[in-house]
């Protein structure tokens, strides 16, 4: 079954000059991820995203829908990007999404709602 | 009934889903009641029958044909029969089913005792001190989650058990603790169910399954040692009897030798942990039956252990008592008053103790005063019982 493996993290870490050293450990660290996933014949996908602040949200309220800046939720941990992988079960998404390289956050794992099925 | 465990396990292990498993096994039950003769192999009856319930009522609402197809290859009951072991051994899956991560830490033992010991939800909602409609929302929850989250019917990988079985030792712990808080029997008795006996043999089957884990021997072996003294804890008129004051001959020695056998085992595993040393000072406590005290400088020294692995106010609390009987009242109630009084404050063994070593400090106002308040706190009856005695020593 499917997983999105949610990537929520702390954008300020990658501020400054040490953050950059960090951002750059980061990004191999998912290079190399990609080629487990690949090497194990996993079938994945995946984002990264722009920061927060790139963020444009709109706000539904039964009919009417109003626009505002910035992310859906105001936390200290935004939504950085994302994997979407298929593995046979929870436990196994949740092994890679230990693998994930995130210096400060978390990582929400959810199953996709298969395509056809019932409510 | 004593095969539930196994066949539930095995039924849910097939079916993949903990209410079909529950169900099926439930129609199962009824059958065999309603048989003239009882089969030989209940256990093997009873999962094949299951099987053929739970079969025939995924037929009926066309289900996941591939579901269907895994089960249709097994429905002879004479095949099943013939095998020299019948009923293959989930139990261990359905516990770290029941005990996932993914689980809210409430949920785990509730649904572990509702799926593997079968226990009613009004009991489970009892023993954890909610409302029957709260306990059985979050059970219904936890299973839509197992559902619906992917949570594999598989065991998980070895190197993942620790971690897991941590939170199943967690599960047990809650039940155990909060079954053995019902020292008088009163839930027991309201619900037709010995609590104390169902997290017994939960705790008796997790050490049996993983014999090389030391902590899981340590847990069984602790809850052992609080059943083995079941017989001594209430006295005639249903007053709590403290395990100091209690007649050893009403201990149950067969419970305490087991106890030892377990963490004899567990000892050769050569690492420690909160739950070997808790059942340490519990044997400790049952050395007054065989050299008519207890060597309190050892149990002082658990105690120090296991307030370094697992420090808690009640650990600091317990620790300040055998204090107490090492040094003497005075440097108990010193150790007493560095806790945190405001995160005690509703805690009555907080104020019970306090009490007990106010009044061997010869100060009985204050330790009077200590057991008014430990008295609004509530205690279940034979507590108080036992609280209201020494109350009225004091005036």
């Amino acid at each position: 079954m499917q997983f999105m493996l949610m990537i929520n993290e702390d954008e300020s870490a990658y501020a400054g000059a040490e953050g950059a050293a960090l951002l750059e450990a980061t990004l191999a660290g998912h290079m190399k991820l990609a080629e487990d996933l690949v090497a194990a014949g996993v079938p994945f996908s995946g984002e990264r995203l722009k920061p927060a602040a790139t963020a444009t949200t709109l706000r539904f309220d039964h009919g009417s829908v109003s626009l505002h800046d910035g992310p859906f939720a105001e936390t200290h941990e935004e939504l950085g990007g994302f994997y979407i992988i298929d593995v046979p079960s929870l436990d196994h998404a949740l092994e890679w999404a230990r693998r994930i390289p995130v210096p400060k956050g978390g990582i929400e794992v959810r199953p996709i709602w298969p395509l056809g099925a019932e409510a | 009934m004593a095969a539930r465990p196994r066949v539930v396990a095995a039924l849910a292990a097939q079916l993949r889903d903990l209410d079909a498993a529950e169900d099926a096994f439930a129609d199962a039950a009824a059958a065999c009641v309603a048989l003239a003769e009882a089969p030989h192999d209940v256990a093997a009856w009873l999962f094949v029958a299951g099987k053929r319930r739970a079969l025939d009522a995924l037929r009926k609402r066309q289900a996941e044909a591939r579901t269907i197809d895994a089960l249709a290859g097994v429905t002879d009951m004479a095949d099943i029969i013939a095998l020299p072991e019948p009923i293959p051994d989930e139990r261990l899956r359905l516990l770290f089913i029941c005990c996932h991560p993914a689980l809210a830490a409430e949920v785990r033992a509730p649904l572990a005792l509702k799926v593997i010991c079968g226990l009613p939800t009004p009991a489970i909602a009892r023993l954890f001190v909610v409302s029957e409609p709260t306990m059985f929302q979050r059970i219904t929850r936890a299973k839509a989650k197992v559902r619906e989250a992917g949570i594999a019917f598989e065991l998980p990988p070895r190197k993942a058990w620790p971690e897991r079985l941590e939170a199943v030792l967690l599960a047990l712990e809650l039940a155990f603790t909060a079954a053995y808080a019902d020292a008088g029997g009163e839930l027991s008795a309201a619900l037709e169910e010995d609590l104390g006996a169902e997290v017994e043999r939960l705790a008796l089957m997790v050490a049996d399954l993983l014999p090389q884990e030391p902590e899981a021997l340590g847990l069984a072996a602790l809850v052992l040692l609080a059943r083995s003294r079941a017989a001594a804890r209430l006295d005639g008129e249903g007053a709590m009897v403290p395990l100091s004051q209690q007649e050893v001959r009403l201990w149950d020695f067969a419970r305490i030798e087991a106890a030892r056998g377990l963490m004899d085992r567990a000892a050769q595993a050569g690492r420690s942990g909160p739950y070997q040393v808790m059942a340490a000072i519990q044997l400790a406590h049952t050395r007054r039956a065989f050299d008519g005290a207890v060597d309190w400088g050892a149990v002082l020294r658990l105690y120090d252990v296991l307030l370094a692995l697992r420090p808690s106010p009640m650990v600091a609390l317990s620790r300040a008592l055998a204090l107490a009987q090492v040094e003497g009242a005075e440097a108990g109630l010193a150790a007493l008053d560095a806790l945190p009084a405001e995160r005690l404050a509703l805690a009555r063994p907080f104020h019970v103790a306090r009490a007990d070593l106010l009044a061997k400090a010869e100060r009985e106002g204050s330790a009077a005063k200590a057991l008014d308040t430990a008295l609004m706190l509530d205690p279940p009856r034979a507590e108080r019982l036992w609280l209201e005695r020494r109350r009225a020593m004091l005036t």
